[in-house]
């Protein structure tokens, strides 16, 4: 079964996650742009951070067969900061033109507070402008009314709703988002947001349609074959393969091919790898070891 | 006052870590903001973590002076870095709340749980709300708690908004609602809604709720919500009863006087029983 991880943060993870990954099926993902787990003291921070995800972390996905695409965007726990916003969303128009920049993401709302609004209907007007869709993050406390709050945004400023993927969802907010034509993510997570039996359920229930699965694996308790292990136990409690299917390869791959950066047909098959190639005179290898090279 | 935690410090502090001090005292005037970051940094170094535990003549002072303000807990490093900071209000407002705000913005997660209290201790404290309202945004657990918890400064300070987020972070991180201070005095509706929507959204997902949520639930509850506090009467869990219990204290009306009298009568645990009595005793005040 081909996997599309849309939401995984992979400067957080290992080679060996991303080998076991490759193993389990998955052949691309995107990685949105987010806070660091504590806040950055200035803009350069951000600057190297965006580089990153274009640069190195793509090569190091390639050299395990991944297809690795990313989403820019101030996240909202950091919109809090007035200095550091401006200076950070006016760097956005040089990123969002960039290569492999499939969405405007992570944005959305965390505290729920006036400055998070203005610098998330900003940058829903960036995305209209550079012509991109959007990864919006509902936040982890007072979700409902965030999920709410984030849905009448988008209405208010004119977003197309097809071009909006509303991450993070639970049985309480999923109806509301399918409500609109916005594309509903839920995150499977170890211990909080969703998990593998609740996803089971709530996929008998609403179908496939503009349904989505991630594990949004970062630095903290996740786990980056959460989307696999869903399948598996998908496939298992008796769900079809071409409803699993549309919920990991093809709703992630129309939604995000919404960008026109991603090739629908260039991505179907797993990439091969050369690991004798470097980036910027670095490689995945250390000293003695084999590089895997396919032809 | 700062004679008072000056003489806390020294006879607590060692030979050594009291002689660093003093030599770290006389780098504040005039400020060297490197040196002064590097002080602020080496407290925990030269003068350990050991918590202060006031003696009883020494709490009955800081009573006086600080009736507000627990410092039983602050580590001998924390009470320092405190000193320090007071003792750099000579300078220029502008330049004080700049050379504060970079302490706390330089320094390691430990060096911003000293300044989250030591916060209490400032002149114009109030300035000094965004980064303390920022702190709450932390993952780091012992980070959150310095700011949420034995702190009075969020009742004082903080916006209902950013109270109202930072007691559902604390909910949602298992902290004691007993210990966000002047918690009773910041009750309001929003907080109420918001917390009760967490605990539905916890048994959509089938989960456990945090029990003392009732507690912030209670108090301001709009009427079609209350069902869901009655049903944690009835929950195996005495945690819940007891919290569920206690919380319909706020709640003066017939239905949850009646409520609380029917699950006195098939009650068995003490404590429950104990919190019901009180719940009742304060409906008819």
């Amino acid at each position: 079964m081909k996997i599309f991880d849309p939401h995984i943060h992979m400067t957080s993870r290992t080679t060996d996650d991303y080998a076991s990954m490759a193993q389990n099926g998955i052949l691309a993902i995107v990685e949105p742009s987010f806070w660091l787990g504590q806040p950055r003291t200035n803009v350069g921070s951000f600057i190297d951070y965006f580089n990153s995800l274009l640069g190195w972390e793509r090569f190091r996905a390639s050299q395990f067969g991944i297809r690795h695409f990313c989403t820019i965007g101030l996240n909202p726990k950091e919109a809090n900061n007035p200095k550091l916003s401006e200076e950070v969303i006016s760097l956005l128009p040089r990123y969002l033109q960039k290569d492999g920049v499939v969405a405007v993401g992570e944005i959305g709302y965390d505290d729920q507070t006036d400055a998070e609004e203005r610098i998330f209907a900003r940058q829903l007007e960036l995305a209209m402008e550079m012509d991109l869709p959007v990864l919006v993050h509902t936040p982890h406390r007072d979700k409902k009314r965030g999920t709410i709050r984030s849905l009448d945004l988008i209405r208010s400023v004119g977003f197309p709703e097809e071009r909006a993927l509303i991450d993070h969802n639970t049985e309480e907010t999923l109806p509301l988002v399918l409500d609109t034509g916005c594309w509903a993510g839920h995150t499977i997570y170890p211990h909080t947001k969703m998990d593998e039996v609740r996803m089971v359920k709530l996929v008998k229930e609403y179908g496939s349609e503009r349904i989505l699965i991630n594990s949004a694996a970062d630095w903290g308790i996740s786990d980056p074959l959460k989307v696999p292990k869903t399948t598996d136990l998908m496939l298992e409690s008796g769900i079809t393969l071409q409803t699993i299917r549309t919920i990991v390869w093809d709703n992630p791959a129309h939604f995000f091919s919404q960008s026109r950066r991603l090739d629908l047909a260039g991505i179907d098959t797993r990439p091969s790898i050369d690991q004798t190639e470097f980036y910027g005179g670095s490689t995945v290898l250390r000293g003695g070891q084999t590089p895997v090279v396919e032809s | 006052m700062i004679d008072f935690l000056t003489e806390t410090l020294r006879s607590r502090a060692s030979t050594r870590g009291w002689t660093w001090f003093r030599r770290a005292c006389r780098t504040t005037a005039p400020v060297d903001l490197n040196r002064l970051l590097g002080n602020y940094a080496g407290a925990s170094f030269w003068l350990g973590k050991k918590a202060l535990a006031l003696d009883s003549r020494e709490t009955r002072r800081w009573k006086s002076l600080r009736p507000d303000l627990p410092v039983d807990h602050w580590g001998l490093d924390e009470l320092a870095r405190a000193i320090l900071l007071l003792k750099i209000a000579y300078l220029p407002p502008g330049e004080y709340v700049e050379t504060v705000l970079e302490c706390y913005q330089q320094g390691d997660s430990r060096e911003q749980q000293s300044w989250l209290r030591g916060l209490n201790l400032l002149p114009g404290r109030g300035r000094f709300l965004d980064a303390a309202i920022d702190a709450c945004r932390t993952n780091i657990v012992p980070l959150l708690e310095a700011i949420a918890c034995e702190n009075p400064y969020p009742a004082a300070h903080f916006p209902e908004l950013n109270f109202n987020q930072m007691v559902l972070k604390s909910l949602f991180n298992a902290i004691s609602m007993e210990r966000i201070l002047g918690l009773e005095s910041r009750f309001n509706p929003e907080l109420s809604r918001m917390a009760d929507d967490y605990a539905s959204e916890r048994e959509a997902a089938g989960r456990d709720v945090p029990p003392d949520i009732w507690w912030v639930v209670a108090p301001r509850i709009s009427r079609e919500r209350i069902g869901r506090i009655y049903s944690y009467l009835q929950r195996g869990n005495s945690r819940h009863r007891y919290w569920a219990s206690r919380s319909l204290g706020y709640v003066r009306d017939e239905r949850s006087r009646l409520e609380l009298e029917r699950r006195r009568d098939i009650e068995t645990d003490d404590r429950v029983l104990a919190a019901i009595d009180a719940s009742l005793a304060k409906m008819v005040q």
